[in-house]
C-alpha cells in the first residue's frame, strides 16, 4: 500500500501524510498519543473519510475514491464491533456470505479459521457472552476470513487487562507469522508498538514524524517528542552475550543485564529490552540474597528525584547507563534518599523482557 | 441493586409522594367513574352492538394501515436523520414534530386543503381511487398525519443506538449500504421500530378532531363516542368509551412488553 501526499480534514483537525509505503505482509504499527490522528488515518484508508488531496494505492490500483466495500481492506475497530444479534459463526461468516459463497464452503472456511483462532468452541455463542480476549479473536477471524489485502487494527489491545493483553500480543505475533497478511495496527502504547511492529510510524499532530524499524526509532528518535513516546517504560538497547534457558544476558554499554525472552535470541545479535520503572527496588545495602535474589543488581548514583503524588521517580546513573525507578514516597523518606546518594538498584530477570532480537 | 440516593430523607419523600399521588388520583378517578357510570351491563350491550364493533374494527384497520405506512416511509427518513448531516436537517426535524403540537382540527383542515379531490395532488390520487373526503382513505390520511412523528422518532432513536462501527465493519467486509442496512442496522433497530409502530397505532386510534373534519363517515370508534354523546347521552358514550379504553390498553401492554424485552436485547452491546 502506498499513500501519496494525503490531506484529510476532520472538522478543524488536519491529517497530512507526505508518503508512506506499507509492504506486502508487513506488520506496520502507527504509534502516537491520543488525538494524533491515527483513527482518522484508518477511517480514510478504509474509505469512510474522503481526502481533499492525495492518493491511496493498493496493489498498484488507485483506491482513493473507491467505496469501503470495494477496497479489500478489513477493519477491526477498537471495540471490535461484533454484531450482537448474530452468533459468533454468523459474525465470522458475514463477509463470505456477502461474497455469495455456498454455505458448504462458508462452513469449511469458518471452521478452519475458528480452529486457528482457538474459538471453535464458541461458534454458537452470542458476542455479549464472550470475554474481551475472545471477542478480539472473533473480530480478527471475521476480518481475516475474507482474505483482505490489508487489515486495519484500531487500538486492538487498549481495553484489555494486562494478562489478556500479553497473551493476545503473542497470539497476534504468531498469527501474523502463520497466515502472512498486511497489517496496519494503531496504538498509543509504545511497548505494544515495539513488541509487534515490523516497522513503526510515529504520528504526532496529524503528521508522521518518523518511520522506521523499532530499533531505528529507539536508537535515533527524530526528536524529543518521539523519544518521550517511548520514555515511559525503560527501554534499553544492547548486544546479546549469552542465552541460557530463556535467560538472555545483554551488554548495554558495559552494563550486563539479564532478561527473559519468549523469542529466539542468538549471541551477538542486537536486542531491545524493556522493564517498568516500578519493578526497580532500591536499597542502601547490597540486597540480602536470602530474602531477595534478583539477577540484576547495580550500584547507582541518584541523579534526580521527582515526586509524583504518592510515588517518587528516581533518575539513576549506573555506570554509563541511565534509567528510572519508581518507589513509594514512604520508602524514599525511610531511606532518606537525596540526589547524588549512591544506592543499589535491583530487579529480577523476569521483570525485564526482550522485545526484539536480531 | 442500586441503593436509592434518597434513603434516610423521609420529609422529602413524603412531600414528593404526596404531590405525585395527587396527579395519579387525578388520572385514575375519571377512569374509575367511567367504569361505574358505564356499568357491566352497559358495556356488554355495547360489545354486542354492531355499529360499535364495526367502528372499533374500522379504527383498528385504518390505524394499522396508517401506522404501517408511516413506518414504511418513516424508517428511511429516520435512518437518514440518524446518519446523515445535511443542510436543513433542523427544519425537517421541526416539521416532523409539528403534527404533535398543532390542534387536531387544524391538522384535519390542512390535510383536507392539501389532498381533497379538488386539489392537484388529490385529483391525481382520486384517479387511483384514493379519495379522502368522507372515505376510509380520508381516515387513514388523518391518522397518518398525526401519527407519523411517533414512528419516525422511535425508529430514529433505534438507529441512534446502533454504533456506526457495526456498520463500518460490515462495509469493510464487502457489504454495500443496502446490505448493511438490512443485515445490521435494521435488525438492531427493529424493536424500536416496532415500538414506534405501536405508538403510531395508539395515536391513530385515539384521533378524533382531524378525522371528523376529513371523514366523519365511515365512522370510527373515537368519533362514534362523540356522536353517541350528542345523540344518546353520557351513559351510552361511557359504555363505548370503556370498550375503546380496553382496546387502547391492549396496545399499551404490547408497547410495554416490546419495550421491556427490547431493553435486554436491542442496541449496541457493550463490553
Amino acid at each position: 500500500m502506498e499513500i501519496h501526499a494525503l490531506t484529510v480534514y476532520a472538522g478543524l483537525f488536519k491529517l497530512e501524510v507526505d508518503r508512506l509505503n506499507i509492504n506486502k505482509n508487513e506488520y506496520m504499527v502507527v504509534m502516537g498519543p491520543s488525538g494524533a490522528g491515527k483513527t482518522i488515518l484508518l477511517e480514510t484508508l478504509a474509505g469512510f473519510r474522503n481526502p481533499v488531496k492525495g492518493r491511496i494505492m493498493l496493489d498498484e490500483i488507485d483506491i482513493t475514491k473507491l467505496p469501503p466495500e470495494k477496497r479489500g481492506i478489513s477493519l477491526v475497530p477498537q471495540n471490535y464491533a461484533l454484531w450482537p444479534h448474530m452468533n459468533v459463526y454468523d459474525n465470522i461468516a458475514y463477509g463470505l456470505r456477502t461474497k455469495k459463497l455456498g454455505e458448504k464452503d462458508i462452513r469449511e472456511k469458518v471452521l478452519e479459521i475458528a480452529k486457528i483462532m482457538d474459538i471453535d468452541n464458541l461458534l454458537h455463542r452470542k458476542p455479549s457472552t464472550l470475554s474481551g480476549g475472545e471477542q478480539q479473536r472473533v473480530a480478527l477471524a471475521r476480518a481475516l476470513i475474507v482474505e483482505p489485502k490489508v487489515v486495519l487494527l484500531d487500538e486492538p489491545l487498549s481495553s484489555l487487562d494486562t494478562g489478556t493483553k500479553d497473551k493476545l500480543k503473542n497470539f497476534l505475533k504468531q498469527l501474523h507469522k502463520k497466515l502472512s497478511f498486511t497489517v496496519i495496527h494503531v496504538t498509543h502504547d509504545p511497548v505494544e508498538a515495539f513488541e509487534l511492529g515490523g516497522r513503526i510510524a510515529v504520528m504526532l499532530n496529524g503528521k508522521f514524524v518518523q518511520v522506521g524499524t523499532p530499533s531505528e526509532i529507539l536508537r535515533n528518535p527524530q526528536n524529543l517528542e518521539v523519544a518521550w513516546l517511548h520514555g515511559k517504560p525503560v527501554l534499553l538497547h544492547g548486544l546479546v552475550k549469552k542465552v541460557e534457558d530463556k535467560i538472555v544476558t545483554v551488554d548495554i554499554d558495559g552494563l550486563e543485564l539479564q532478561a527473559t525472552t519468549d523469542i529466539e535470541c542468538k549471541p551477538q545479535s542486537t536486542a531491545i529490552v524493556f522493564f517498568r520503572p516500578e519493578d526497580v527496588s532500591i536499597s542502601l545495602d547490597f540486597p540480602n540474597p536470602e530474602r531477595f535474589s534478583p539477577r540484576n543488581i547495580y550500584y547507582c548514583r541518584i541523579k534526580n528525584i521527582k515526586e509524583e503524588g504518592s510515588l517518587v521517580r528516581l533518575s539513576l546513573v549506573c555506570g554509563s547507563v541511565e534509567f528510572e525507578g519508581i518507589i513509594t514516597r514512604g520508602s524514599c523518606e525511610q531511606l532518606d534518599l537525596k540526589p547524588n546518594v549512591y544506592v543499589y538498584a535491583s530487579f529480577k530477570a523476569s521483570s525485564v523482557k526482550v522485545i526484539s532480537c536480531g | 441493586m442500586l441503593v436509592s440516593p434518597l434513603t434516610g430523607n423521609r420529609g422529602f419523600l413524603f412531600t414528593f409522594s404526596l404531590t405525585a399521588s395527587l396527579l395519579i388520583s387525578f388520572l385514575l378517578i375519571p377512569l374509575g367513574v367511567l367504569l361505574v357510570t358505564a356499568g357491566l351491563s352497559g358495556v356488554m350491550d355495547v360489545a354486542m352492538n354492531r355499529e360499535a364493533i364495526t367502528s372499533i374494527l374500522l379504527s383498528f384497520e385504518a390505524g394499522s394501515l396508517a401506522a404501517t405506512v408511516s413506518v414504511l416511509l418513516g424508517v428511511p427518513l429516520a435512518y437518514l436523520l440518524s446518519r446523515v448531516k445535511f443542510r436543513g436537517k433542523g427544519v425537517v426535524e421541526g416539521l416532523l414534530d409539528l403534527p404533535l403540537v398543532i390542534p387536531h382540527t387544524v391538522a384535519g383542515i390542512v390535510v383536507l386543503l392539501a389532498y381533497s379531490s379538488r386539489t392537484p395532488v388529490g385529483s391525481v390520487l382520486s384517479n387511483f381511487g384514493l379519495v379522502v373526503e368522507d372515505s376510509f382513505w380520508g381516515i387513514v390520511a388523518a391518522m397518518l398525519f398525526v401519527s407519523a412523528p411517533f414512528s419516525v422518532n422511535f425508529a430514529r432513536q433505534g438507529f441512534n443506538a446502533v454504533d456506526g462501527g457495526l456498520e463500518q465493519v460490515a462495509r469493510s467486509l464487502g457489504a454495500g449500504p443496502f446490505r448493511v442496512f438490512f443485515t445490521v442496522s435494521f435488525p438492531l433497530a427493529a424493536r424500536s421500530i416496532l415500538v414506534g409502530w405501536l405508538m403510531a397505532l395508539a395515536r391513530a386510534i385515539s384521533e378524533v378532531g382531524a378525522i371528523m373534519i376529513i371523514a366523519y363517515h365511515p365512522i370510527v370508534g373515537s368519533v362514534l363516542v362523540y356522536e353517541w354523546f350528542t345523540t344518546r347521552g353520557l351513559k351510552a358514550a361511557a359504555s363505548l368509551s370503556v370498550l375503546l379504553l380496553a382496546v387502547s390498553l391492549l396496545v399499551l401492554i404490547g408497547f410495554r412488553v416490546v419495550q421491556k424485552t427490547g431493553r435486554k436485547e436491542v442496541g449496541v452491546f457493550q463490553r
